[in-house]
């Protein structure tokens, strides 16, 4: 490929990429066709991709390969996820789904309980035990000031907590007109709770913000790149 | 009820009172009475022409025959006893028993066989009837024979009865001459002088016809053809053999039954006139002093008797003979409802629970009321006391007629439900038949009772409990009904709506000020700095030797490509800077596509030269999700065995850094760079256990910054460095002191993220004022008021 061919090449990528986000900003005035074509491409183009990537990542190395070129022990090996994946291929028949039944339930108990023993171990424990020495006074650490503050912050994410769990609390009994109310210290609670619910979606939605604008700035600074050499050459 | 309806003697209902039939089960309402003479006519002819066919035909005798056609047989019913035999003859009315003229009442009718056994008991003993034995009793309907025509068989019964009690016995009426009492005086001579000649119907002419004249030859039609044949045998023989004239069945019979008094026998040949079914039904009744039946007829001891009459007859208990002419007076009582006074007889007859306890014709008789009289009689208008003590009184509301349960559902019902509790009714309580050929009978069709006494359904109220919520809403559903069926008028569409015109300010204003930053550079804007995260980062990058293998997951989908290589590429920068070999995987299926590009990316931004399978190796896509990552962490050679760049030559896990790793503890840094928080949850959560104490750092777009923060902010801390949004890949890259992306998309970041903070505040407080003062009809305020 020379000098001439690459540069067409980009060329060629950056009209289709310039014309594709014109596209997709088209929906700022409604939904239209440019806009649905745009994400047509990009879906079959996301799918293709992926499918060759199973294929050269999953199917041909980890699975035929083994199968056709490996050893009596990688064959056998490979025989179990190869019936299981022969029984999951039943599933599109409305007759014989109930025989790819053993694999996705095989697959939804290794999920599940990788997930549930992940969770446990990986988030729940050390965020109890990180709530819990958030309030550790450790005044050698990092000076007296330090460790009010840490005392201090310990106390705010314990409030959180507390007050978060307790907006969550539905529990209630019957009151003035059989109309079910919680306590009223509980109220308070929970409307703390609710205060630092709604700060941290107000923050996780700055965060979706700053996001989207970055894959703005980002297309913006693909149209100087792109542009401005087309308009400006030299 | 009120006064203007009838209830139903049939179901029970009531009816508007000038209805003549139900309007539920179109019974008749009003009986067939008092309608004068032609509907009297109608119903008997319709009986004459039903019963006795053959009285119409030729061959009846023209002394059966009715002179008057408006004459009735039943006529006699409503006559007093001591109607005068000139008002009988003006009314036009005729007595239907009377004989022909010519000929002897008494006899009249009478098969001769009978006649006969009559003759011979009138010539030995004359009977006197007994005027003094029931001088009260009304008269009965039933043609009573004249005095003369008493049976002599019921005047040996009260002779010897009178011998019984040791009382002379009465003077037979050895006269006509003889002063009769009142009643039978009436009633004979009324009879004597109205003795009609209309025809008699079959049923009643085979039970009370009157004998006739001996040596009057009756009318063949009249005869039955056993007696026909015995009667010719007879006058061949020339003398008259009664007990030839016995049918062996009755001969035997009364042999059976034979009572040793004759009297008892003569008493049963009085039931002789009557019909035979008559007799068998009243033998039955025991708990009476009732009369065995005995035969008129002395028939011989070896006669045969057939098997049913032998035990018909064998279940006649002997008792004392009854009083023989209660018995006929009750005989034909049942039959013309003579037992008016209502009384109880000290006999009860078979029909004792069905004879009523004030017949209509009772009090016909009495000359009270007559049946066929237009005037309502009293039972009619005022239901019984049964009905009344029965009936459950039901208070209907005004203008609400009264549920009727359908038939299907009725059959729904349980049977204990639907079945009535009809209450055991005492003869007197019994309800009488006032029309149709049961009249005067009592219970004998009692369903009217069994409807009467069914429960009536529960009145439910049909008014709604509303409370003022339930009116609000249901006055909001009628308009919201009422406005749906009113036609409004179509707008048209505008080309652009205001509020498409607001995003397209909003856009081209964010686009014009990003575009005039990047371009001109109008604003400049600082780094931010680093945060201890950023260099907690550092800190573990700078740790790495030069070729220490580096695992960086590559977990962003490609539309977050832009945000997320800002992010990263300060940090690739310095570990290509370092020399770390890079090992790049992914468990999104795009994910190798966009580790190629990010190492594209840092190269051309930090001029660095990651070509080869010697500096990097993109091991690719690591299936199954999070089952795929806690096997990749214990076994990564298995799970990505082969490198995408490597052309199948070079395998990274035989040779180069990577010869070494058999668990994700040998690589020296785990990098993971990802958008979703929860794709960075689980790297946390499967390899953490797997790391051991080697340094786990995230590369996080801003969105998954607050979830990721706890885990680098805990203790134990769980991720050892963090990069968070365009910010944090631009304060790697300042404590780098290097240039970027990170740098560059801050610059043009921040005044674009400026400006949406302001333009934020400032629709939100216009869009406040719009919604507190605006006016316009298409305010959210006025939107919300109209759909109020």
């Amino acid at each position: 490929m020379n000098l001439e061919s690459s540069a067409l090449m980009e060329l060629v990528g950056g009209l289709v990429g310039f014309f594709l986000t014109i596209m997709v900003f088209s929906y700022i005035l409604g939904d239209n066709p440019f806009f649905r074509v745009a994400i047509n491409i990009f879906i079959g183009a996301a799918a293709g991709y992926a499918l060759v990537v199973a294929w050269y990542s999953v199917i041909w190395p980890q699975l035929l390969l083994p199968l056709i070129f490996g050893s009596q022990s990688e064959r056998l090996f490979v025989l179990f996820p190869l019936l299981f994946a022969g029984l999951l291929l039943l599933k599109m028949s409305s007759r014989l789904s109930w025989l790819g039944s053993p694999a996705v339930a095989y697959l939804v108990g290794v999920g599940a309980a990788t997930a549930v023993g992940g969770a446990v171990l990986g988030t729940i424990l050390p965020q109890v035990s990180a709530a819990v020495n958030a309030l550790d006074w450790d005044p050698t650490g990092q000076g007296a000031g330090s460790a009010w503050l840490q005392v201090a912050a310990g106390l705010l994410m314990l409030i959180g907590t507390t007050s978060t769990l307790a907006y969550f609390h539905f529990g209630a009994r019957p009151g003035l007109g059989g109309i079910p109310r919680r306590s009223p210290w509980l109220e308070i609670v929970a409307l703390l709770g609710k205060g630092f619910i709604a700060v941290t979606l107000g923050a996780i939605f700055a965060g979706a913000f700053l996001a989207a604008f970055a894959a703005l700035v980002e297309r913006m600074e693909f149209f100087r790149e792109f542009l401005v050499p087309l308009i400006l050459p030299g | 009820m009120s006064m203007e309806e009838v209830r139903c003697p049939l179901c029970g209902k009531p009816n508007p009172a000038e209805l003549e039939v139900c309007q539920f089960c179109e019974a008749r309402l009003k009986p067939l009475t008092g309608a004068g003479n032609s509907e009297l006519e109608d119903w008997l002819g319709s009986l004459r022409s039903g019963s006795s066919g053959e009285s119409q035909t030729p061959s009846t005798p023209s002394w059966e025959r009715s002179e008057d056609d408006s004459a009735d047989w039943l006529a006699s019913l409503r006559k007093e006893p001591d109607v005068d035999d000139g008002k009988a003859q003006e009314s036009g009315e005729t007595e239907w028993w009377a004989p022909p003229p010519g000929t002897d009442a008494q006899d009249e009718g009478f098969p001769d066989w009978l006649a006969d056994i009559r003759s011979q008991a009138v010539d030995a003993e004359p009977a006197a009837p007994p005027q003094a034995a029931r001088p009260d009793r009304p008269t009965a309907s039933a043609p009573l024979p004249r005095e003369d025509a008493e049976p002599d068989w019921l005047q040996r019964v009260r002779a010897r009865k009178q011998e019984d009690e040791g009382t002379p016995p009465e003077e037979p009426a050895a006269s006509t001459d003889e002063p009769l009492p009142d009643w039978l005086a009436g009633l004979g001579g009324a009879a004597a002088q109205e003795a009609s000649q209309e025809q008699l119907p079959d049923w009643l002419s085979s039970s009370e016809t009157p004998l006739p004249a001996p040596g009057m030859q009756p009318p063949s039609d009249d005869i039955p053809e056993w007696l026909l044949g015995r009667q010719r045998s007879q006058d061949a023989q020339g003398e008259p053999q009664a007990e030839a004239e016995v049918p062996d069945w009755l001969t035997g019979l009364s042999q059976e039954t034979a009572s040793p008094d004759m009297a008892e026998a003569e008493a049963d040949a009085g039931r002789g006139d009557q019909a035979g079914w008559f007799t068998g039904l009243e033998q039955p009744a025991a708990e009476e002093p009732a009369a065995p039946p005995a035969s008129i007829f002395s028939a011989p001891q070896d006669a045969e008797l057939p098997s049913w009459l032998s035990g018909l007859a064998a279940a006649v208990p002997e008792q004392a003979p009854p009083d023989a002419e209660q018995e006929e007076s009750e005989a034909a009582g049942i039959l013309f409802d003579e037992q008016a006074d209502g009384a109880p007889s000290s006999s009860a007859p078979p029909f004792e629970g069905e004879r009523p306890s004030q017949p209509l014709s009772g009090r016909a008789l009495d000359g009270t009321i007559s049946p066929f009289t237009e005037d309502l009689p009293g039972w009619e208008e005022e239901p019984l006391a049964g009905e009344e003590a029965s009936e459950p009184v039901l208070h209907d509301e005004p203008g609400l007629a009264r549920a009727e349960m359908p038939s299907w559902l009725e059959a729904m019902r349980p049977v204990e439900a639907a079945a009535p509790v009809i209450p055991l009714r005492s003869q007197d309580e019994q309800k009488v038949i006032s029309s149709g050929p049961l009249a005067g009978l009592r219970g004998v069709l009692p369903a009217d009772a069994e409807i009467a006494s069914q429960r009536a359904p529960a009145a439910y109220t049909l008014k709604l409990q509303l409370n003022d919520t339930h009116q609000a809403q249901a006055e909001m559903l009628e308009k919201m009904v009422k406005k749906e069926g009113t036609p409004r008028e179509l707008r048209e569409s505008p080309v652009i709506s205001s509020q498409q015109l607001l995003r397209l300010v909003v856009f081209f204003a964010l686009v014009a000020a990003v575009l005039a930053q990047s371009v001109f550079g109008l604003v400049s804007v600082p780094a931010p700095a680093p945060s201890s995260a950023v260099f907690s980062a550092r800190a573990a990058v700078d740790s790495l030797t030069a070729g220490a293998p580096v695992l960086v997951a590559v977990d962003y989908p490609a539309g977050f490509s832009g945000e997320m290589e800002a992010v990263a590429s300060g940090l690739l920068d310095h570990l290509m800077i370092k020399g770390t070999y890079l090992a790049l995987v992914s468990s999104q299926p795009a994910g190798p596509a966009l580790a190629e590009h990010l190492i594209g990316t840092a190269n051309a931004a930090g001029g660095h030269t990651y070509n080869e399978i010697g500096q990097y190796a993109n091991l690719g896509y690591i299936p199954g999700g999070t089952a795929g990552l806690f096997a990749f962490v214990h076994s990564p050679r298995r799970v990505v065995p082969f490198a995408l760049n490597s052309n199948g030559e070079h395998d990274p896990w035989k040779t180069g850094p990577l010869a070494n790793v058999n668990a994700i503890s040998d690589f020296g840094l785990v990098i993971v760079i990802t958008n979703d928080p929860e794709n960075a949850r689980a790297w946390v959560e499967q390899t953490r256990t797997g790391l051991a104490e080697k340094p786990l750092l995230m590369l996080v777009s801003a969105q998954a910054e607050p979830v990721v923060r706890p885990y680098y902010e805990g203790k134990p801390q769980l991720v050892n460095g963090m990069l968070a949004g365009v910010a944090g890949g631009a304060a790697y890259e300042a404590s780098l002191v290097r240039s970027g992306m990170g740098g560059r998309y801050w610059a043009v970041l921040g005044p674009g993220v400026n400006l949406a903070v302001i333009m934020i505040l400032l629709f939100g407080v216009l869009g406040w004022v719009i919604d507190r003062f605006g006016q316009s009809k298409g305010s959210p305020s006025s939107r919300k008021e109209s759909a109020s």
